[in-house]
């Protein structure tokens, strides 16, 4: 048989699955946790191939001196990549134990069959979150925690805005590292560290000119090109009976923890510690910014905050790199600032839709027209030939960051991510359009372009059913075949009141191939837009961890209601603004929704990722509850701010 | 404790006393990672100048791991990446000291001040309401 993807990168049985000294089975496996609950699921998993109680498996963290490299943990493919590729492998191993073997370091050949669904034991239920004990005790978890011996204290001075260029600064101030337009400073604790920092700020003079597009006019920009275009599909379509323009602005990761990352130099080896979400690209990227061979850089990977995508993780350790060579054989902890981290981390990129359709009597579409602008959404580590290191573009010879580049239609893409309708369209014409200027640094944001994507094809669907007197449930159902696809929305219609007032529907399946979701929203659009509930069912194949998948759903669907109702990176011509808490608001206790989410089983179809899924279908469904509840009135730009309601009623 | 007057109390928890549960998140009190309890209130901790607690009970979320909290956060499954949990973790024990059976609408009250990004708020309420018992 054909070995799983990442298994048949990393076939060395060993690599995975070793025997610890103590009885208990080691994994290793190139994913990481982010919060997400992944090595919990990934323990369930080997668990069950290797039958063996869950306790006698020991989640060793990633890391590039040993285990597989799998690459980045992102897109929702860790328990589809990984998880297929060590129950493979955890499978040949219970094969070659139960032949007498008691090592395998060999390579995995394909001969041991995985168990069937019914023989599973310990996958499917609610194991809970191995990590979560110590990281509510509040013992040291996180690499934010780390205390080597020997530990000094980093930081780092940034540039005032992107298109700043250092003119000058005092160098003199003791433990400076000066680089280009990167400065640091290094101390032994934290208060020293951030005093240095301070004076060396103080002494800084930088020349800064107006780099950034008009963040009232971000359509504008997008479309202004230059412009590389993808065509995704060209059917003939002739003339539009209805027309919309969806966007959003750019939005941060906006982790509660700032980026943080440790490193210690011995002669010319670095070690580094980092939340990364790529313990082996991270380390091939540093590695060419500093032209070492690879061999020279290792990489660990420790846990930190939730990342929900490209966040500085990796710039930080990067940083913590730099600083740390001033003082070799000394760990330098640097941790970023939060002023740092909301304006200086990539951001999601803004985006902006057109959408077009053709619509007959009975008000069935017979053709769809999309187009869609955007920054690219991927900028990490090693994307477009660059190491995509924040300091290496500030260094004196510098690896300058090119513009945001976009994953493969094979990889699930970025700015056409679900910009193909669910719906059985007759025809569908539908392109992706990124801009090739990017002042502004993007990297993946958790579902990348879907959010934007569903937001606007679930929007103008209902747009759409208004104009035909339909109602959006029915006109929904009438385009759609796919059972896994009706399901989930006739689950969500339940659970939420369907027909109740105030309500709207969104409904997308991940990347055309992962994971389904439909939610059903309720808001009440008064004095201000307030969510009250969320209902949403789920189909992610196979479910390994019930209640890991429903708090995976249950955060995605309050970020996604997050950005949808509050989140705009804020800047002007020259500076980003949106620097703290107060400036870049998010959801807050009082104002969360209460959610329920509706499992949908289906123990044979391949098991997908769950922390994707809820975000685009629930912007939609918000979207269209507050056009429910305005009567009408829809609000095409994100987010759905209490100014553009009024904006909108006026208008 | 001896130290710098100006020193922030997280960097005296975090740096010399290793107490590393209360967490950096902003600097400046927003966010509410670093709450510790001052003689039984909740305070950012990040910008609380070591001076200003002198002669001052200081409670950390480390002094919390036999509290009823702890048990029905891990019941509820009621975090995600977990960092900003011990700050909440100590306005919920300082709500529950005051008012041992809370509603929702006081829970969610109380942990206003926190953020949390992964979105598990609603699992934290009902923590709350389980720690407090019927």
């Amino acid at each position: 048989m054909t070995l799983p993807r990442s298994l048949a990168a990393n076939p060395r049985l060993s690599d995975w699955v070793r025997l610890g000294a103590d009885g208990a089975f080691e994994i290793r496996v190139g994913k990481v946790e982010l919060g997400q609950g992944i090595l919990t699921a990934l323990a369930q998993i080997a668990a069950d191939e290797l039958d063996v109680p869950l306790d006698r498996v020991r989640m060793v963290p990633a890391g590039t001196a040993e285990g597989p490299d799998e690459g980045i943990t992102a897109g929702s493919l860790s328990v589809a990549d990984s998880g297929a590729a060590l129950r493979q492998a955890c499978a040949e191993v219970r094969a070659l134990r139960a032949a007498g073997a008691v090592e395998w370091d060999r390579d995995a050949d394909g001969s041991a069959r995985p168990k069937s669904a019914a023989q599973l034991r310990i996958v499917g239920t609610s194991v809970p979150r191995l990590d979560l004990p110590d990281k509510l005790a509040g013992r040291p978890r996180y690499v934010h925690d780390l205390r080597l011996p020997g530990q000094l204290y980093g930081r780092v001075v940034r540039p005032p805005s992107p298109g700043a260029r250092l003119i000058s600064v005092d160098a003199t101030i003791p433990s400076t590292v000066v680089d280009g337009s990167f400065l640091g400073v290094v101390a032994p604790s934290e208060l020293l560290a951030a005093r240095a920092a301070e004076a060396l700020a103080r002494s800084a003079r930088w020349e800064e000119s107006d780099t950034l597009p008009d963040e009232e006019e971000l359509p504008a920009f997008l479309r202004g090109g230059p412009l590389e275009t993808t065509t995704v599909v060209s059917d003939p379509f002739a003339e539009a009976t209805h027309r919309a323009t969806y966007s959003r602005p750019f939005l941060a990761h906006a982790s509660i923890a700032p980026s943080c990352a440790v490193a210690q130099w011995d002669g010319d080896t670095v070690r580094v510690w980092s939340h990364t979400q790529g313990p082996h690209p991270l380390r091939r990227a540093i590695a060419q910014a500093l032209g070492l061979p690879p061999e020279r850089v290792e990489v660990r990977h420790v846990e930190g905050a939730g990342a929900y995508g490209h966040n500085a993780a990796d710039d930080a350790a990067f940083d913590a790199v730099l600083l740390a060579r001033a003082v070799p054989g000394r760990p330098v902890q640097v941790r970023w600032s939060r002023r740092d981290e909301l304006t200086w981390a990539p951001f999601g990129s803004a985006m902006v839709a057109d959408v077009a359709a053709t619509v007959d009597a009975d008000g069935m579409v017979t053709a769809w027209s999309y187009d869609v602008w955007s920054q690219g959404h991927v900028a990490r580590p090693g994307y477009a030939g660059s190491p995509g290191l924040l300091a290496a573009a500030h260094l004196e010879k510098p690896h300058p960051l090119p513009p945001p580049a976009d994953p493969p239609p094979e990889r699930g893409a970025g700015i056409a991510r679900n910009a193909t309708p669910i719906y059985a369209f007759p025809r569908r014409s539908i392109r992706a359009h990124r801009a090739l200027r990017a002042p502004l640094r993007s990297s993946s944001l958790r579902s990348l372009g879907a959010f934007l994507n569903v937001f606007a094809i679930e929007s103008f669907m209902d747009e759409l059913a208004t104009v035909a007197g339909r109602d959006p449930l029915d006109h929904r159902l009438d385009h759609l075949t796919d059972p896994r696809a009706r399901a989930v929305l006739l689950a969500a219609a339940e659970l939420g009141g369907w027909g109740g007032a105030n309500r709207g529907l969104g409904l997308a399946r991940y990347k055309d191939r992962g994971a389904y979701c439909a939610v059903v929203a309720e808001v009440e659009a008064e004095h201000d837009i307030r969510v009250r509930h969320l209902a949403i069912a789920v189909d992610v194949g196979r479910v390994v961890n019930p209640d890991g998948v429903r708090n995976q759903i249950e955060g995605g669907a309050v970020q996604a209601a997050s950005w949808t109702l509050k989140e705009r990176v804020r800047f002007d011509r020259r500076r980003v603004t949106s620097a703290d808490w107060e400036s870049y608001p998010i959801l807050r206790f009082s104002e969360v929704p209460r959610v329920d989410v509706a499992l949908l089983d289906r123990p044979d179809e391949p098991s997908v990722g769950a922390g994707e899924a809820a975000q685009g279908p629930t912007a939609a469904a918000i979207g269209n509850a507050v056009a429910a509840a305005l009567g009408g009135v829809r609000v095409r730009d994100l987010p759905l701010t209490p100014e553009r309601v009024m904006a909108a009623i006026n208008a | 404790m001896e130290g710098a007057p100006d020193t922030p109390l997280l960097d005296v928890l975090r740096g010399e006393l290793g107490l590393v549960g209360s967490r950096f998140g902003c600097g400046v009190g927003q966010c509410g990672a670093c709450f510790v309890l001052l003689d039984g209130h909740p305070a950012p901790a990040c910008d609380t100048p070591l001076w200003s607690v002198a002669g001052k009970a200081v409670n950390t979320v480390e002094g919390l791991r036999e509290h009823a909290l702890l048990d029905a956060f891990l019941a509820e499954q009621a975090a995600q990446c977990g960092y900003c949990v011990s700050g909440i973790l100590v306005s919920a024990a300082a709500l529950l000291a005051r008012e041992p059976h809370p509603d929702e609408a006081a829970v969610k009250d109380a942990l206003d001040r926190h953020l949390c990004r992964c979105g598990a708020h609603g699992r934290m309420v009902r923590a709350v309401l389980r720690a407090a018992g019927p």
